[in-house]
């Protein structure tokens, strides 16, 4: 059978094997760094208008042009036309959630004590806050309907981008990280009126933005992330108090509207909350961040294979900055025979690439992802 | 009134994250006359340590920490009355901050109040701390120990600056030097000549416990 981006990526998301292994780049958690980008058009020569996806993280929507040079699958319906590239950065920005954040020299990071909860005494004061409502994010629904109608008309496997937030990480940046974790002891009628509130104005997002595009996607992102380095933020109980009844009415608000599968995007050591993360009703999880604690590869295809697609697992923090290509070549290799057998993996970077990758290591990456991934689902000598 | 039953009692409180029982059992212990030099010692320093062992079995996480902090530091307010003039003598004294061009805190945060409970005094920089001012807190308030954090691989770089301007400013072999964050590792900290590695909150307020012990 001959397999378009789309036959391939919809036979991974169906725990089903293709003729490859699917390969992403260009999702809000699977993009690169503008700093890496540009040093990746500079290695290969290409001269273009470089467009911003997210100026908080400072990412890149990446060309179609590299997108075809590596035989990326998945095409995605961003939320507004693509900015380019500003040439000075604005010293602060405010988010539609009032959070304040300063550029750093490569991404804007939270301003400590700028939370705009963070005073809140009461539940009262909670209700009172000047909340965003769907409209204040920046969707562009006429821009987003007729992007879905192009790519339906290509052969790429459409995504919605990690825009829409589980509730959790939102809290603490709202409230406050320290506010927000001992009020999830301290002051639990606070914690829950934060996150519940974040909950809803979520839901009606995805009835506004997502249902009219619904019909087109084949897979979604949305993003809540819930563990360290080496542990899940909160405990499973809290997780279930708290997050769980919200991720919940996410996801089916998602497949109210949409039989596209949903990915859970969540950075850290998570494995402690994938029992619960499963009965959300969610299809797979992203980034699968193999350098933190608990989340070797082997044992997460074993134990949750047949139930989960994991999405990403090349590792971002060592191997793709500091290693050499064969050392990327090799975890490439690695993660697929991990991952793909029986389908249900697509291939990313575990989360964006960043500034200072070398070009050599993420051409090596895409490179062996296509080569590897081909021989390893065509049952050869393996 | 049975003493140590009192001390027992606001321990367990706080190793509950308890804060009503720990407000009613100080109470009482204060209006028992309870030295608080005693409740500090014993309540305080052993529950923290039984919360970060429950964090190290993964019973705890970051919330419980955050939370066992802040009830920690409602112990210290109702108890500082009490003191009657004389200053709790500190365990040590830790100059903390995060390094310049990194504005990550919540990790420097939890390990300022875990050392703070466990008795140290803390001098807290802030966050996006240049290496000059490091410099210049070790200088002034000679500190037993410093601490430093980075989240990132492209910040943690300025540790390594720090300690070379402690060893310009002559200083270096004052201070012992404890480095942590996400990033961090414990080779990274052995190739810059820090003196300790935290891999997370316990472990570092650990390290610095036996660092004063041994002095």
């Amino acid at each position: 059978m001959k397999f378009s981006s789309r036959d391939r990526v919809l036979a991974a998301l169906n725990h089903r094997e293709p003729d490859r292994v699917p390969v992403d780049l260009g999702g809000t958690a699977t993009t690169l760094h503008l700093k890496a980008y540009l040093d990746l058009l500079n290695y290969f020569g290409f001269s273009e208008r470089v467009c911003m996806m997210d100026v908080i993280a400072g990412t890149v929507v990446p060309s179609e042009r590299v997108l075809e040079r590596f035989h990326v699958d998945t095409r995605y319906v961003y939320k507004c036309p693509p900015e380019p590239v500003e040439p000075t950065p604005q010293s602060e920005l405010v988010d539609a959630w009032g959070i304040r954040r300063r550029f750093t020299g490569y991404y804007y990071d939270l301003v400590p004590g700028s939370s705009p909860l963070s005073n809140a005494k009461t539940v009262e004061e909670v209700e009172a806050y000047d909340w965003p409502s769907a409209e204040d994010f920046g969707y562009n629904l006429e821009y987003m309907v007729s992007e879905a109608e192009r790519l339906a008309s290509t052969d790429y496997a459409i995504g919605f981008p990690y825009y829409v937030v589980g509730s959790f990480a939102h809290s603490l940046l709202v409230r406050g990280f320290q506010q927000y974790f001992s009020d999830l002891i301290m002051r639990p009628e606070i914690a829950k009126a934060i996150i519940d509130k974040i909950g809803s104005i979520m839901v009606d997002v995805i009835h506004k933005y997502v249902k009219p595009i619904g019909k087109y996607l084949d897979f979604i992102f949305f993003g809540d992330d819930l563990g360290t380095q080496d542990a899940p933020m909160i405990s499973p109980k809290i997780y279930r108090q708290f997050v769980k009844p919200n991720h919940k009415r996410i996801v089916e608000a998602f497949k109210s509207v949409s039989h596209a599968k949903v990915i859970l995007h969540s950075d850290g050591a998570i494995s402690p909350l994938i029992e619960d993360l499963i009965e959300t009703g969610i299809d797979g999880i992203n980034p699968v961040q193999v350098s933190a604690k608990n989340m070797d590869t082997k044992v997460l295809k074993e134990k949750y294979g047949k139930k989960l697609i994991f999405w990403g697992a090349i590792d971002t923090q060592r191997i793709l900055p500091f290693g050499t290509p064969e050392d990327v070549r090799k975890e490439v290799r690695k993660r697929i025979e991990d991952l793909a057998p029986n389908g249900g993996y697509v291939l990313a970077s575990v989360h964006c690439i960043q500034h200072g990758v070398p070009p050599e290591n993420i051409v090596a990456m895409f490179d062996e992802a296509i080569k590897f991934g081909h021989k390893f689902y065509s049952h050869d000598n393996i | 009134m049975d003493k140590n039953k009192i001390l027992d009692s606001i321990r367990d409180a706080l190793v509950n994250l308890d804060l009503n029982k720990v407000r009613e059992f100080t109470r009482i212990a204060l209006e028992n006359g309870v030295d608080p030099k005693e409740i500090v010692l014993k309540s305080v320093a052993e529950g923290m340590e039984v919360v970060g062992r429950k964090f190290e079995a993964s019973e705890y996480f970051l919330a419980e920490l955050v939370a066992a902090g802040e009830i920690g530091r409602e112990i210290s307010v109702m108890l500082k009355p009490y003191f009657k003039g004389e200053e709790m003598k500190k365990v040590g004294k830790v100059v903390i901050g995060t390094v310049s061009g990194d504005l990550h805190d919540i990790g420097k945060n939890i390990v300022a109040m875990m050392l703070d409970s466990a008795g140290f005094e803390v001098i807290d920089l802030g966050v996006d701390v240049s290496k000059e001012r490091f410099v210049e807190a070790v200088r002034s308030e000679r500190p037993d120990i410093l601490g430093m954090s980075a989240l990132l691989t492209v910040t943690m770089v300025e540790m390594k600056n720090v300690i070379e301007a402690l060893k310009e400013a002559g200083l270096r072999e004052k201070v012992k030097v404890i480095i942590g964050g996400a990033a961090v590792t414990e080779d990274y900290a052995k190739s810059i000549g820090a003196d300790g590695y935290g891999a997370n909150a316990v472990e570092g307020v650990r390290i610095c416990k036996q660092w004063m012990a041994e002095k």
